[in-house]
């Protein structure tokens, strides 16, 4: 009962490793054809959607945002109702961004592995291949820090990182394979916990970006805590919206709202 | 089921044990409550357990050392940790010494219920979580 969550820049690999792990362990797959459900699920254009998980907030890009959190958080939401059901690989959904400490989670970095790709990407000569790489690892740092505030490429982020220029990747497969049936990753109720309460912050921020912005969720045993911020003459207005929202999602125990003042609208508003 | 489940609770907070010893014996189980681990030991040594509750940060022995002890005197007891400093390392070396479950602090009776549901009917003696409701 554990869950394998692969994160790479190269793609076609870690589809073909992911995949081969699921069938050797009979384990469900959770992958980028999951967005077309989530998209019908919130009634969202699919492609905005996918283009979410892969740009930065813009204006010149039609994606404000307000509708890029909203995106993220549907992803997340959908992601960890998922994972809460076990026996999964997930890949391509960002969800090593969002599921952390998670003891029955194990998080595997793939990285290199480039001389593999297909023909097509094989035959430009290696500088260009350097050079689309670095571009994409910049990208993706950028995307992964200004959602989740995390770097993707660190290492600590990760309980493993597979360098597929030294590690053929059925050897990798066979690798992950073993791991994922070591008694420390045995799903507990400490661990089933911690995921049901981040899959529960997750569902209210959800319904709090509809309407919300400045809005960061956390949840323990069932007890949630969304943080936000207003100038000082909209606090009550703001708290109130909250619980209001808040209180639609089912399986909280406990509600507490943490206003701060945004000190720069405030600021901007006593020059007017 | 006929016989009692047989379970020690070890914890080195009165408190714990004083409030959980009913609802673990609301479930059909005999249940023997110890604050001093080398007691606990003691009783372990005398008498094999289906299941034993451990903290892990105790004074004079770790719930991880009470662990050890337990396998190697009653392999098919069930061993459940409960702690109020739960990290993931330590989570997972729990499960790889063989805990049965780990579970963090501040929980609710019922949770340990539920788990000890659980522990029983992966020994092969299921029991009923709600007995008194069940006429």
């Amino acid at each position: 009962m554990s869950v394998l969550i692969l994160s790479s820049e190269n793609k076609e690999l870690e589809n073909q490793i992911a995949q081969k792990i699921a069938e050797r362990l009979g384990y469900t797959t959770l992958d980028q054809q999951f967005y077309n459900e989530i998209a019908k699920k919130y009634t969202l254009d699919s492609k905005k959607l996918m283009d979410a998980m892969i740009i930065t907030p813009s204006f010149l890009k039609r994606m404000p945002s307000k509708q890029w959190y909203y995106y993220l958080s549907c992803v997340e939401v959908e992601v960890l109702a998922r994972l809460l059901e076990d026996n999964c690989v997930c890949w391509g959904l960002a969800a090593h961004l969002y599921v952390v400490v998670i003891s029955h989670v194990l998080k595997v970095r793939l990285i290199g592995g480039h001389s593999l790709m297909s023909p097509g990407q094989v035959n430009m000569n290696e500088d260009k291949i350097k050079k689309i790489i670095a571009e994409q690892e910049r990208s993706r740092e950028n995307w992964s820090m200004t959602a989740y505030n995390r770097k993707e490429a660190d290492p600590g982020l990760y309980d493993m990182v597979i360098n597929l220029d030294q590690v053929q990747p059925d050897e990798a497969v066979d690798t992950l394979s073993t791991t994922m049936g070591y008694p420390r990753l045995k799903a507990m109720t400490y661990s089933k916990n911690n995921l049901a309460d981040r899959a529960l912050a997750a569902r209210v921020k959800n319904v709090l970006l509809k309407s919300l912005t400045d809005i960061q969720v956390d949840a323990q045993n069932g007890t949630v805590v969304v943080t936000t911020a207003s100038v000082k003459r909209e606090k009550s207005k703001k708290i109130d919206t909250i619980k209001k929202i808040a209180a639609q999602v089912e399986g909280i125990g406990y509600l507490e709202v943490h206003w701060n003042k945004d000190m720069l609208t405030e600021a901007a508003m006593s020059y007017r | 089921m006929s016989n009692l489940l047989e379970i020690l609770l070890l914890d080195d907070e009165a408190i714990v044990g004083k409030r959980l010893k009913p609802a673990l014996e609301k479930m059909n189980c005999n249940v023997e409550v110890f604050q001093d681990p080398q007691l606990a030991v003691g009783r372990i040594n005398e008498k094999e357990f289906d299941i034993v509750v451990t903290d892990i940060y105790m004074d004079d022995m770790d719930g991880m050392q009470v662990l050890d002890i337990v396998h190697e005197k009653s392999p098919r007891t069930k061993v459940i940790m409960i702690t109020g400093y739960a990290m993931i390392s330590l989570a997972r070396d729990a499960m790889e010494k063989g805990a049965f479950d780990f579970i963090a602090k501040p929980f609710k009776p019922d949770d340990l219920r539920v788990v000890i549901a659980k522990a029983a009917k992966a020994l092969g003696s299921p029991i009923d979580l709600n007995p008194l409701t069940r006429e």
